[in-house]
């Protein structure tokens, strides 16, 4: 990976300082690939050093997304789209939960709401659990499979279901919360996506037949996981949103440097390239969690979320 | 101003307005060396940032005020950040079940030089996220006014020296803010990767040269910082003499900071190992330090409104 990452950068900077020095006026003084450097006054120097500043830091933050993509390729293997291992991807309907409500498996949210006296209380995250009570599903060839509770489990719940199940029940449930989230102490509270009886699922175990019939297991060293969002897809759609976010980084600041070198330099087009240069730079400021977080499996995605006082 | 020392801090920042000037409006003599110095003042600019965040340079609000601007130009960042950022967050890391802005785990390159350039990149996105969000629910009154004034005189003045001196600017201004505020940060990962965050002596690595911690206002005593934040920077040192060097471990008095970086990221490669740092605080006898929880439940409650402490 870093030599990968190495060599673009390179390749890059190679590809800029050849396509400069053949515009440039140094090509007139017959180094046809360097640039003279004694005619350089202090601020071409600082030129090349902030350039040099903006590419190292771009690299890494490129780099830092492509990191992402092993786990993430490494989850995909685990599910058992391929059945390796005796890990299958199965999808279907569950018949019955043997949970509160009918509930087949649980993904619960610790939250924190807060308030600073006004018509909101806002939620922060301090934990995520998955819990599995066990039930029947029947998957699309019609077979019923058993899931036995008390497994490791992750539960993927889509964001819609989630934020279904954390929304304000009533104007009174929001006064009781509001009070709480005004106070030091804050309003704590378990916000519970279940799955039951009719959700469509996806799970990835590992299957076995015996006497009483077709049971999914969790597989050796890992979770059972029971998702209502495609997982295989999720997580391709993740590993393409890593590549392209490094990609994107590594064009905006190939863009950026052309137009910043662009002669003359210190003109207009280079002055562009800079004011470029410097807001992708600081706009990782303002974006650069996005990346991370949206890579955070759904069983640990942030909700977060706040409650609006409702209108009378 | 609240406290004789005071003096050196307005100096540091007069100082580095003077090079930032120098640099600006005198062509001739922009250099290298101009530039050098600039960012290593910048850096301290930011350490004077935080110590005025933790207590105010001035008795005079409005001083204080003007004082917090300026302050948030030398670094082209709002100094109301630090409220959220450092004071209430990164001074109880993860005692609150939420994840410290600053952790030094959230960069995880095998080459730890690596570590050292990115934690910036990291650590500032997950700050003005951070900062997002308390600032929705925060009871300290008028912050969002602060810092959304820090945020708008720090960028528009810059804003403004860009527009009369674009590249001016952009190289003896932009770059020695830019160096001084991702500096401050990358201190983070400096003063707290691998010690103990959940010891209450070995959480924090000091550097405990005399001429730097004079250069520095003491900031190289980060352990005692964290443990007594309503102290002065000014008796700093002491305290770490009474109070930490008997709990601490040796490894986490650094004598230099220069050598500690040599030898941690460049000649090596990879991360240190963990070590147990805490053993050293479990021999030593007890002291009257008030429990995390209850110095985080204090420092909340002193947040709540803007107090000026006699």
């Amino acid at each position: 990976m870093t030599s990968m990452i190495g060599m673009i950068g390179t390749t890059s900077m190679t590809s800029m300082i050849g396509m400069i020095s053949q515009v440039h006026p140094w090509h007139d003084h017959g180094w046809a690939f360097w640039p003279d450097l004694s005619s350089f006054t202090i601020m071409h120097w600082m030129g090349l050093l902030a350039l040099a500043i903006l590419w190292v830091n771009m690299l890494l933050i490129a780099y830092a997304a492509l990191l992402e993509v092993p786990p993430l390729r490494a989850r995909l293997a685990r599910l058992g789209a391929s059945r390796r291992g005796g890990v299958v991807l199965v999808r279907g309907e569950v018949v019955r939960g043997d949970g509160p409500g009918g509930a087949l498996a649980d993904h619960v949210v610790d939250q924190l709401g807060r308030s600073n006296g006004d018509r909101f209380v806002h939620f922060h995250d301090r934990g995520f659990t998955s819990t599995l009570h066990g039930g029947v599903v029947r998957l699309t060839d019609g077979r019923e499979v058993t899931i036995a509770g008390d497994q490791p489990i992750a539960v993927w719940p889509t964001r819609a279901e989630v934020r279904r199940a954390g929304a304000c029940a009533s104007s009174e449930a929001f006064a009781a919360a509001h009070a709480a989230a005004c106070k030091a102490r804050g309003f704590a509270r378990a916000l519970t996506t279940s799955i039951g009886a009719g959700a469509q699922v996806w799970i990835s175990g590992a299957l076995e037949e015996d006497r009483s019939g077709l049971q999914l297991h969790a597989p050796l060293g890992g979770p059972l996981l029971v998702s209502t969002v495609h997982p295989s897809r999720w997580t391709l759609g993740k590993v393409a949103l890593c590549c392209g976010y490094a990609a994107l980084t590594i064009l905006v600041t190939l863009g950026c440097s052309i137009a910043a070198l662009w002669p003359p330099v210190f003109g207009t087009v280079s002055t562009v390239g800079a004011v470029a240069g410097a807001a992708a730079l600081l706009s990782n400021m303002l974006f650069g969690t996005q990346i991370r977080d949206a890579v955070r499996p759904p069983s640990r995605a942030f909700v977060r979320g706040a409650w609006q006082e409702p209108r009378a | 101003m609240r406290h004789p020392t005071e003096w050196r801090q307005i100096g540091i920042v007069a100082a580095y307005m003077g090079v930032l000037a120098v640099g600006y409006f005198l062509p001739e003599q922009r250099s290298f060396p101009l530039f050098v110095v600039a960012c290593l003042l910048s850096f301290l600019n930011a350490v004077v940032m935080h110590n005025h965040m933790h207590r105010g340079v001035f008795h005079s609000k409005r001083l204080n005020a003007a004082w917090r601007l300026l302050l948030s130009f030398g670094n082209l960042y709002p100094a109301s950040a630090n409220v959220p950022g450092h004071n209430l967050v990164h001074h109880h890391f993860e005692d609150d079940g939420q994840p410290d802005w600053v952790d030094p785990r959230w960069v995880r390159f095998r080459w730890h030089l690596l570590n050292l350039i990115h934690f910036p990149n990291v650590a500032g996105p997950n700050t003005f996220s951070g900062i997002g969000r308390w600032a929705k629910s925060t009871r300290q009154r008028h912050y969002m006014r602060r810092y959304n004034a820090d945020l708008w005189f720090g960028a528009g003045l810059t804003a403004l020296l860009m527009f009369f001196d674009f590249w001016g600017a952009l190289f003896f201004v932009f770059l020695p803010q830019l160096y001084g505020a991702r500096g401050i940060l990358r201190i983070n990962l400096i003063q707290h990767d691998r010690t103990d965050l959940t010891s209450e002596w070995n959480h924090s690595r000091n550097f405990v040269g005399r001429a730097f911690n004079w250069i520095m206002c003491n900031n190289g005593y980060h352990t005692i910082h964290h443990n007594r934040a309503g102290l002065h920077w000014s008796e700093l040192a002491q305290a770490h003499e009474r109070e930490v060097q008997p709990r601490i471990d040796p490894s986490l008095d650094e004598p230099s900071m220069v050598r500690y970086l040599v030898r941690t990221f460049l000649l090596h490669h990879d991360r240190p190992p963990l070590v147990d740092v805490a053993a050293a605080e479990r021999a030593a006898s007890p002291t009257d330090l008030a429990s995390r929880a209850r110095r985080r439940a204090e420092a909340e409650a002193m947040a709540v409104e803007e107090v000026v402490r006699p």
